[in-house]
């Protein structure tokens, strides 16, 4: 069956859900977004989020993947409604649309295209790159999207910030949400207005993050992290060594360190060496055995003061919705992954 | 070389929250009352456990009530652990939040306890960082204020104005403020003598609500509404603060009062303002207020017998349902006397005498044991100018409604065809709400303006020309009441007000929405 076969097809089963039945009764239909998600697998823990996020914010999902048991030129669907129903209420509440689709390899770069004739164009649209999405699918998306959720811990901070730069729309990175805690810990060193000149003599940064079973190097949490402060603080790559706005080098380690209560390549310490006047200036943050909480520590010299935080866990499908409601500005993440490009050129 | 301006901590760009609060102490002068257990601490609660409180923070408790610091602490837990917005509470956050909550004990009108207070404060900005920092928070009644501050500035614990980098104090002043314009006159004059206007945060909490707030969004941030928005197009304009409790424990208080103070002169007029004011020139404190000012300072005046007589409703609600419960009339309510002329409704007639508003009427009405609570603005329309579908009754569908509580949102009413041969119309909402449109709950008003007044962001609060120019719409028309030019109505407990607040739209052939 061509293309435009299949997609006539889910057209018309999209259709024929909200068409009124034999009694006259209609479907309450009721979308807020399009959320495009696009996988590798089509049963994983991601997908389940991307249910789980589509039913709370009432959207048109379309989960995209590839299926190498198709023919090459092949589109295979499923058509589907869900509906909620509120305590109390007789029938439905309401519904939306769920639309999988399976693309052949050869026709995978055709995506666009097909989600195109199917999200509803009034609708914001938000693209959401999975775990093993497949780079065809995703090399087509992406540029035409409006708003691009990635996650670095999947895709690697490279790879984010290659396909970041070729969308102009909001993009976002749950991995880079999920340390956003870390980001509050290390500026809160810095928020007494006595200890802000700190800042400017950071020495030395180590941050330590949760084995990963490939161990591939450093947690893109850790890489990004390090970005982030430096793309705040205007140090820049020099070869293999980073240096701050004067041009002095600060001395960056990344450890890996095996914890097994928290997810691979999660964060579990920052430590931030500085020199304030003649004292030592000591930033810490460690994450406790419990996994959920942060203690922070900031020692000048003979005074030490404390602080305990609660962290949750990561959620990824908290962390996209979180996401798609934000309206922060992507200009933050995109100087983090600029920064990071440049730190790995010249590595 | 590079420099970084010490107000901005750039690593703050970019988060939720970019504007960190410096280290401080909170002092709650009347600690021991309901309004700390119920709200102040439970704000300070939520803002600790969204990291929104400086790394060097302290709380302290002042109040006559002799109380240890720990049985100060363990009440506020109580307090917490039954009020907060986000339940249970995490013992994380709570155990590093009381352990810089302390108690001092004492009169407010003796030198003694604010030495004390000296102390406490000063061992609290050795044991916790905070660095000098203070906001007074005065949850107190009226008649306290100046003696607190006055004895603040007597122990040098309240300086003046800060300049970048030095230690601030500031003082957050709950209403009433003042109980008509020359009380309100005096104490702006008694406390401008010893603070600067900018240290002085006069707090109305409807500013803190995230619908009031975005009252202005609505309006400043979208350019469909504001061709709209003026005499050209809209007919007339209602704002009902409508309550169903009673006096809920405020007897004594209400009959010193009334619910024009209480209700009218702050929250009301605040809620007429946001509507009709001019867009401000920037998104800060004094931009913002000027143009409140502006357009309260343009309300006419209801001066004379004959226009309080015909723009104004005073009422007083007798026994009936409310919910489905008998309810007792007001002056059977405890702490009030059985011949009270004390007025539980208010409605009148304001007219904005400027360019963008003259004609337009705005109708205002606010009661205590109404049908139930609710806080909304509905602008109405103009009629279409010549009926074309002659077979509507529907002269004058459209109608956008602002719903400030509860189920928060915004609906815009507007004519469509019934589907059929005939063309017949029917009036249809385009329905926003916060809570299905957001999902997640909103911060209490009390957690942004306490946030607010601690990093000195005074746009939410009331300044000192505008607490008189509101006092100088209403004194003339209390001032008549007390001269019995306007008879107290009564009202049915549980209905939507007396017959006269009815009949006062009703003379232009116009009628309250039903909320």
């Amino acid at each position: 069956m061509k293309v435009s076969d299949t997609l006539a097809k889910i057209e018309a089963e999209l259709t024929a859900i909200w068409a009124p039945d034999e009694s006259g009764y209609t479907k309450p239909h009721a979308t807020t977004l399009n959320l495009i998600a696009v996988s590798g697998k089509k049963d994983s823990k991601f997908v389940d989020h991307m249910h789980d996020v589509a039913g709370r914010l009432g959207a048109r999902m379309f989960l995209v993947g590839v299926d190498p048991r198709l023919e090459p030129w092949a589109l295979d669907a499923d058509v589907s409604a869900v509906c909620s129903v509120e305590p109390g209420a007789q029938r439905e509440t309401a519904c939306a649309e769920r639309v999988e689709m399976r693309f052949g390899a050869m026709v995978a770069k055709r995506a666009a295209s097909v989600l195109e004739a199917l999200v509803e164009a009034s609708l914001p649209s938000v693209l959401v790159v999975g775990p093993g999405a497949h780079t065809a699918v995703i090399d087509s998306l992406v540029p035409a999207a409006s708003c691009v959720l990635f996650d670095s811990s999947s895709t690697g901070v490279a790879r984010t910030t290659e396909l970041a730069r070729v969308t102009s729309g909001r993009i976002d990175d749950l991995a880079f949400m999920s340390i956003r805690r870390w980001r509050d810990m290390a500026a809160r060193f810095f928020d007494d207005p006595e200890h802000r000149g700190a800042i400017l003599e950071i020495e030395k940064m180590v941050v330590r993050h949760a084995r990963r079973e490939d161990h591939a190097g450093a947690s893109a949490e850790a890489e990004l992290l390090v970005a982030w402060l430096g793309a705040r603080l205007g140090w820049r790559a020099d070869a293999a060594t980073l240096r701050d706005a004067r041009g002095r080098p600060v001395q960056v380690q990344i450890i890996e360190v095996a914890r097994d209560n928290v997810l691979p390549g999660a964060l579990v310490g920052l430590e931030i060496t500085a020199t304030l006047g003649n004292e030592v200036f000591l930033g810490r943050v460690v994450r406790e055995s419990d996994g959920e909480h942060l203690s922070w520590e900031l020692a000048l010299g003979d005074t030490r003061s404390t602080r305990r935080f609660a962290t949750p866990r990561r959620d990824d499908a908290e962390l996209v919705e979180r996401s798609i409601r934000s309206s922060l500005s992507a200009a933050l993440l995109r100087e983090t992954l600029e920064f990071a490009r440049h730190w790995r050129a010249g590595e | 070389m590079t420099s970084i301006p010490p107000a901005d901590n750039p690593l703050r760009a970019g988060m939720a929250e970019e504007l960190a609060v410096d280290p401080c102490v909170l002092v709650i002068f009347g600690a021991s009352g309901d309004l700390t257990g119920r709200k102040l601490v439970p704000g300070i609660y939520s803002l600790a456990k969204n990291r929104l409180l400086p790394g060097g923070f302290g709380l302290l408790g002042f109040a006559r009530r002799p109380l240890s610091d720990d049985d100060f602490r363990s009440k506020m837990k109580d307090a917490v652990s039954k009020h907060a917005r986000q339940k249970p509470i995490d013992p994380a956050v709570w155990d590093d939040l009381a352990d810089g909550i302390g108690y001092v004990a004492g009169s407010f009108d003796e030198p003694e306890a604010y030495q004390r207070l000296k102390k406490r404060l000063a061992e609290l900005d050795r044991k916790r960082g905070t660095r000098g920092g203070r906001t007074f928070y005065l949850a107190v009644p009226a008649d306290a204020v100046r003696s607190i501050v006055d004895n603040l500035v007597k122990a040098g614990i309240c300086p003046g104005p800060s300049s970048d980098g030095q230690p601030y104090a500031r003082v957050v002043v709950e209403k009433p403020f003042g109980t008509d314009l020359a009380s309100a006159r005096a104490l702006n004059r008694d406390l401008l003598a010893k603070l600067d206007e900018r240290q002085l945060f006069r707090i109305d909490h409807y500013l803190g609500k995230e619908t009031v707030q975005n009252l202005l969004v609505l309006r400043f941030g979208n350019t469909i509404f504001e061709p709209l928005w003026s005499r050209n197009h809209v007919s007339h304009v209602e704002i009902t603060v409508a309550e169903h409790l009673g006096m809920e424990g405020r007897g004594k208080f209400y009959e010193q009062t009334g619910l024009m103070r209480d209700i009218v002169q702050n929250h009301a007029l605040q809620l007429l303002s946001l509507v009709s004011m001019e867009a401000p020139v920037a998104w800060d404190a004094n931009a913002v207020r000027d143009e409140k000012v502006k357009a309260l300072r343009a309300l006419r005046p209801i001066q004379s017998a004959n226009d309080v007589r015909s723009r104004s409703v005073r009422g007083q609600y007798a026994t009936g349902i409310v919910r489905g419960d008998q309810v007792p009339a007001y002056r059977e309510e405890p702490d009030v006397a059985k011949s009270s002329e004390i007025e539980t409704f208010v409605a009148l007639e304001a007219r904005i005498d400027n360019w963008r508003w003259a004609d337009v009427p705005f109708y205002l009405r606010a009661g205590k044991r109404l049908a139930k609570r609710v806080t909304e603005i509905v602008f109405h329309f103009k009629p279409v100018p010549h009926p074309l579908f002659a077979s509507s009754t529907i002269r004058q569908p459209n109608a956008l409604a602002l719903r400030i509580q509860p189920d928060e949102g915004i609906a815009l009413r507007f004519a469509t065809k019934l589907p059929g041969q005939a063309i017949a119309m029917r009036d249809v909402a385009m329905d926003f709400r916060y809570g299905t449109a957001f999902g997640h709950e909103s911060p209490e008003a009390y957690e942004r303006l306490l946030l607010d007044a601690m990093r000195g962001d005074a746009t939410l609060f009331t300044r000192h020309d505008e607490v008189e120019a509101q006092w100088a719409f209403v004194d003339p028309i209390l001032a008549a009441w007390r001269g019995n030019e306007v008879p107290l109505a009564s009202y049915e407990a549980g209905s939507w007000g007396p017959k006269e607040g009815h009949d006062l739209i009703a003379k232009q052939g116009l009628a309250w929405s039903k909320p």
